[in-house]
C-alpha cells in the first residue's frame, strides 16, 4: 500500500506523568525527543516500555503531559502501526490469517482482491509461508507473533511501534526477520522498537535509548552508527557491536 | 473407545432387569423393560397417542424458545452496548434469573387462562432472561485488547460493533442458548404438568393418577432423548459457528 502522508520528523514526549492505580509513578515529568528513523528502547521488565508505546500511539489516554508529532499535539492523518506483545490477546480468533493481516486494509475500504495482493507481497518480502486460510489457533505462537507484526506493517504506517515483537521466535528466525525488516525497501515507517536484548536493538536502530529506575528515566542515548549496508549478520561479531553492548551494560550496573 | 458410551446403558438395563425380572420391586411400580418397549411401540406406531402429545410439547418448546431467545438476544446486545441500560437492568434480571420460573406458572394461568398461551409466556420469559443476561455480558465484556486494535485504526462505531464486539460476544451468547434450552425443557414439562392436559407433561400427570407406570417410564425415556438430542444439536452448531472456541 502506498502512503502519501510524510513521516513525522520528530516525536517528542514532554513532561509526561503517568501512574496506575495504587502504584508508584511509572513516569514523572519525563522528557524525551525522538528524531531518528529507527529508535529502540531497552530496559528491565516493568520499566514502562509498553506503557510508553501505548501512550505514544494514542491507545492510552490517561496521562498528563504532551506527545508532539512534528511539534504538533495532534497526530492528524498519520497512520500508526502497532505490533502488540501478546499475540494470543491481539489476534481475532474468528478471523483467518488473511483477514487478520488485512484488517487495517479492510477498515480503510480496500477491496479484497487488492488486499490479497498486498498481503502476498508482504509475505514474499519476508520469505514467509503461512497458509492464509488457516486460523490463529492452528498456528504456532511464533507464527501468530509474525501475523501481529505483518498486520502492523500492512498499510505502510508512518510510525510503526514494535513491542517486543519477536519474543516467541527462536534466535535464528528472530535475527533473520530483523535483517529482512531493515532491508525491505517498501518499509519507510519511522520505527519505535522495544527489544528484550541489546543486540536486536542495535541491529535495527539508529539510536538506542536505555531506560531504567522508578519513576523511569532515560539512562542514556546511544547513537548506533552502522550504515544500512553494514547491517548484515556479520555485524553480530563486529567489535563495534560488542563495544556498544559493553558500554550499555556498564551504564546499567547501578540499576540491576 | 467407541464402545464405552454404551457401557452405562447396558449397566442401567441390567440393573433394571435384575430388579424387575427378579421380582425385587413390584411390577406395578417398576414395569419390566419389555412392557415399556411394547408400550412405546404402541404409543408411537400403533395407537399413536404419544405422537400428539410429543407434537404439542415440541411446538410449545420450539415456539417459546425461539421467541424468548430472539428477543432476549437482541435486547441483551443493545443493553450490553449501552452501559447505562445494562446497569439499570442488571439487578432486576439477576433477581428473575435466580427465581425458579415454575413459580410464575400459577400467576400466568390466572392472567392468561389455562392452556398453551400461559405456558408459552412463562417459558419464553425464562429463556429471555438467560439470553438477555448472557448476550449483554458478552457484548459488555468484549476483550479490551480486541477493542484496542480497532481503536488504533480509528474504526467506525458500526464496524467496531459488527467486526469486533459481536463476534467476541458469540461464545457467551451460545452458552446462554444452551443453558436457555435446558431451562426451557424443564419449564415446558413443568408448566404442562400444572396447566391442563397439555403435551407429555400433562400425560405424565394423568398416568400417575391411574398408576400407569409403563407410561411414566415411557415418557421419561422420550423426554430424556429430547433433551439429549437438543444439547447435541447445540454442540454441533456451536462447533460450526464458533470454531475458535476451546482452541
Amino acid at each position: 500500500m502506498i502512503n502519501t502522508i510524510s513521516n513525522p520528523k520528530s516525536i517528542e514526549i514532554s513532561n509526561l506523568t503517568k501512574k496506575f492505580d495504587n502504584e508508584d509513578y511509572v513516569f514523572k515529568n519525563f522528557n524525551l525527543k525522538l528524531t531518528k528513523k529507527n529508535t529502540a528502547f531497552f530496559g528491565p521488565n516493568g520499566c514502562g516500555k509498553t506503557t510508553l508505546l501505548r501512550i505514544m500511539s494514542g491507545l492510552d489516554k490517561f496521562f498528563t503531559g504532551q506527545i508532539l508529532y512534528n511539534n504538533s499535539s495532534s497526530k492528524g492523518n498519520l497512520k500508526i502501526g502497532y505490533a502488540f506483545q501478546d499475540p494470543s490477546k491481539f489476534l481475532f480468533p474468528w478471523m483467518s490469517t488473511f483477514e487478520n493481516i488485512a484488517f487495517p486494509l479492510k477498515n480503510r475500504g480496500v477491496n479484497k482482491k487488492e488486499s490479497i495482493g498486498f498481503v502476498r507481497n508482504l509475505l514474499n518480502k519476508f520469505k514467509l509461508n503461512i497458509p492464509l486460510n488457516s486460523y490463529p489457533y492452528q498456528l504456532s505462537s511464533g507464527q501468530c507473533q509474525i501475523l501481529v507484526v505483518l498486520r502492523s506493517m500492512i498499510d505502510s504506517p508512518n510510525i510503526l511501534f514494535l513491542d517486543e515483537p519477536f519474543s516467541n521466535l527462536d534466535y535464528l528466525n528472530r535475527t533473520k526477520f530483523l535483517f529482512d525488516l531493515i532491508h525491505n525497501e517498501d518499509n519507510n515507517s519511522t520505527t519505535v522498537f522495544v527489544s528484550h536484548t541489546l543486540e536486536e536493538g542495535i541491529i535495527l536502530a539508529d539510536e538506542l535509548i536505555l531506560l531504567g529506575g522508578r519513576p523511569t528515566q532515560v539512562i542514556d542515548k546511544i547513537q548506533i552508527s552502522f550504515k544500512k549496508t553494514e547491517r548484515k549478520p556479520e555485524m553480530l561479531n563486529s567489535k563495534k557491536l560488542i563495544n556498544i553492548k559493553r558500554d550499555a551494560l556498564k551504564l546499567f550496573k547501578k540499576y540491576i | 473407545m467407541k464402545k464405552y458410551p454404551l457401557v452405562g446403558f447396558v449397566f442401567l438395563i441390567l440393573a433394571w432387569s435384575v430388579l424387575s425380572y427378579g421380582k425385587i420391586v413390584d411390577r406395578l411400580l417398576l414395569p419390566q423393560p419389555q412392557d415399556v418397549l411394547v408400550y412405546l411401540f404402541s404409543g408411537f406406531i400403533i395407537k399413536k397417542f404419544f405422537l400428539n402429545s410429543l407434537t404439542e410439547t415440541l411446538i410449545l418448546i420450539f415456539t417459546s424458545f425461539l421467541f424468548g431467545s430472539i428477543i432476549g438476544t437482541i435486547l441483551g446486545i443493545i443493553a450490553g452496548y449501552y452501559e447505562k441500560t445494562y446497569k439499570s437492568f442488571e439487578l432486576i434480571l439477576d433477581f428473575f434469573r435466580s427465581l425458579p420460573s415454575l413459580l410464575l406458572i400459577p400467576l400466568s394461568i390466572l392472567l392468561f387462562g389455562i392452556g398453551w398461551f400461559s405456558s408459552f409466556i412463562v417459558i419464553s420469559w425464562s429463556v429471555f432472561v438467560y439470553l438477555f443476561i448472557s448476550s449483554a455480558y458478552g457484548v459488555r465484556y468484549s476483550r479490551t485488547s480486541f477493542l484496542d486494535i480497532g481503536k488504533l485504526y480509528k474504526i467506525q462505531k458500526l464496524q467496531e460493533f459488527l467486526w469486533i464486539i459481536l463476534p467476541s460476544a458469540l461464545p457467551s451468547i451460545f452458552a446462554g442458548m444452551k443453558m436457555g434450552f435446558s431451562i426451557a425443557l424443564i419449564v415446558t414439562i413443568g408448566s404442562e404438568m400444572l396447566n391442563g392436559h397439555l403435551g407429555l407433561g400433562g400425560r405424565v400427570v394423568d398416568a400417575y393418577m391411574v398408576y400407569n407406570t409403563r407410561e411414566i417410564f415411557s415418557i421419561i425415556i422420550i423426554v430424556g432423548f429430547l433433551g439429549c438430542i437438543g444439547s447435541k444439536f447445540f454442540d454441533l452448531v456451536e462447533g460450526k459457528i464458533i470454531h475458535w472456541r476451546g482452541n
